[in-house]
């Protein structure tokens, strides 16, 4: 059994509490993430994902409950909140709007400087995570401001990168990039989740995604924790899922209706490149439906 | 920090003072302000009083908020009446060295705090019930009659609705970037001036650079559905005066017209 690096108990948030705007954000999340998992975190707006992210790296603090980052007790100092900060490194939502330095090296050495680190250790640092983001040496000199909004993007992550956090949250870190963009992006967060075995928690709109590279989901449904568990087992239960509002992977869905049909074809298939040996392995035996 | 700033801090409501009418209940705060500095005596002030006390009853909001909207101006108050009981002249009652207290004296202090509390009451108390949008659309109607002198009466108040209607977005953007710059280990809390100073620009760059993005985002908006200004443009809320208005309009005349007869034909005492 891999240590915890994330644990929370009867994490709580009410925002504006005593006003008539008051909203509990969330409500007895108790969440366990092993060390070095891929988490996809899914969910409805507004069910509470962004609130929860912002807790594990003590951007925001629970109405009630605890939350320990590699067993250390996140808010047992509130002084040392900036430690766990470097820790647990967080890419908001369209990151390319916290970018503001002159230069795309000056932007990305921003989180290494605040960690106090030698100028060789910046640079070093800035220049490892411009590789790791596909962000070429004629780009550290340029403005951020004249990138076109997937350079931004990567140029944003890689400041985050930078700190090199043992856990990194990314908040739908591919929202409105095409394709390509999108692709990149993710295979970057797996190259880094691969070369550095650090945990990452991907808040991601498409089932398609979480399935590709998620080893374990996280469901929240109006401010809870609906679903934890291994990838396979949690998109097993369509069923539930469609009750939240939520869906599985199209291929996935595929094959489940398969299955109702009768065809003898594996209860969890996640990804394209499954399916293609299910449906061989199903064409071998001659593919008769039981019934 | 920043959820703090509650600006026009309208506090939803579905009172019959929510409801009326953002023109009557302008007009009406003018007049009460100006009864207010009609009356001359403890009577007539304790009558505008009762009538912040009435509306506030009315309006249903809770009590703390009267509480809330006078803390801030509290100094003012005290510094006001301290000043005069110190230095409004008349027939001595309290005499110590070179300090002397005059009736005068107590009379006018008491008589302006209450004046300067029910002022701020009574101005909060519109807007607690009235949302911005509603109050610059409310000033816009007032303000029409100044068109035929020039003044750009319906741009004014649609720069002032945009303005209102960003107030919240900007600090939703500005603590989005607060947080994500706080994430990359941003240190705003501690640091003399100067490294506070400096620690601002990493959110005041992105602030401005989405504001502008923001203001031509809109603009374009604006022009693809064909907006050319006031002129011919109807609207979706039209204002409409009813039966409340006008009872509103007479609970304030009457009190109006209170303060005046008490002025002229009430008792001499707590007079000034």
């Amino acid at each position: 059994m891999a240590e915890n690096i994330i644990k929370t108990e009867g994490l709580r948030y009410v925002y504006s509490e005593g006003t008539p705007y008051e909203h509990v954000a969330l409500d007895n999340v108790n969440i366990e993430i092993e060390k070095g998992s891929f988490v996809g975190l899914i969910g409805h707006t507004g069910s509470g994902k962004s609130t929860l992210i912002q807790h594990l790296n003590g951007l925001l603090k629970p109405t009630a409950g605890k939350i320990f980052i590699g067993g250390e007790d996140l808010w047992a100092n509130p002084k040392d909140i900036r430690k766990f900060r470097f820790k647990v490194g967080l890419v908001f939502q369209y990151p390319e709007h916290q970018l503001f330095e002159e230069t795309v090296y000056k932007d990305i050495a921003f989180g290494p400087k605040n960690m106090g680190l030698s100028e060789n250790d910046i640079n070093r640092s800035v220049r490892e995570a411009a590789k790791l983001t596909g962000l070429t040496e004629e780009y550290l000199e340029k403005s951020p401001f004249e990138l076109s909004g997937g350079e931004k993007r990567r140029v944003a992550i890689a400041g985050v990168l930078a700190m090199k956090p043992e856990v990194l949250i990314l908040d739908e870190p591919t929202a409105v990039l095409d394709p390509k963009g999108r692709e990149f992006i993710l295979s970057e967060i797996k190259n880094y989740h691969e070369t550095t075995g650090a945990t990452v928690i991907l808040v991601s709109h498409s089932m398609e995604d979480v399935a590709r590279f998620a080893s374990h989901v996280l469901i929240m449904n109006h401010s809870k924790v609906a679903m934890f568990g291994e990838t396979r087992e949690v998109f097993k239960r369509v069923d539930e899922l469609c009750e939240i509002g939520l869906e599985v992977p199209q291929i996935s869905r595929v094959f489940a209706k398969l299955r109702e049909k009768g065809y003898e074809v594996p209860e969890s298939v996640l990804t394209v490149d499954e399916a293609k040996e299910a449906m061989l392995k199903l064409l071998k035996k001659g593919g008769e439906a039981d019934a | 920090m920043l959820k703090d700033i509650t600006f026009g801090q309208y506090f939803p409501g579905d009172s019959v003072i929510h409801k009326l009418d953002p023109r009557m209940k302008l007009i009406l705060v003018i007049a009460y302000i100006i009864m207010l500095f009609v009356a001359d005596g403890l009577l007539p002030l304790l009558v505008g009083a009762g009538m912040v006390v009435l509306f506030y009853a009315l309006s249903k909001l809770p009590w703390k908020l009267i509480i809330k909207c006078i803390k801030p101006i509290l100094p003012i108050v005290i510094f006001t009446a301290v000043l005069n009981i110190f230095f409004v002249e008349g027939d001595p009652i309290f005499e110590w060295g070179f300090i002397s207290i005059s009736g005068k004296g107590v009379l006018t202090a008491v008589l302006m705090c209450i004046r300067i509390i029910c002022l701020i009451a009574g101005s909060s108390l519109l807007t607690y019930t009235t949302t911005p949008i509603a109050l610059t659309d409310g000033l816009e109607r007032l303000m029409k009659p100044l068109q035929k002198i020039k003044v750009p009466v319906h741009e004014l108040s649609m720069m002032m609705t945009i303005a209102l209607r960003f107030i919240p977005t900007l600090i939703d953007e500005t603590q989005k970037i607060m947080s994500a710059q706080k994430a990359r280990g941003a240190d705003m809390e501690s640091g003399n001036i100067i490294q506070r100073a400096k620690a601002l620009i990493p959110i005041l760059i992105p602030l401005f650079v989405s504001a502008f993005r923001r203001a031509d985002e809109l603009a374009l908006a604006m022009e693809c559905r064909c907006y050319h200004g006031g002129e011919g443009r109807t609207r979706m809320k039209q204002l409409k005066l009813t039966a409340k208005d006008w009872i509103a309009a007479l609970v304030v005349a009457g009190g109006f017209a209170a303060v005046i007869l008490i002025n002229i034909y009430g008792p001499g005492v707590f007079r000034l």
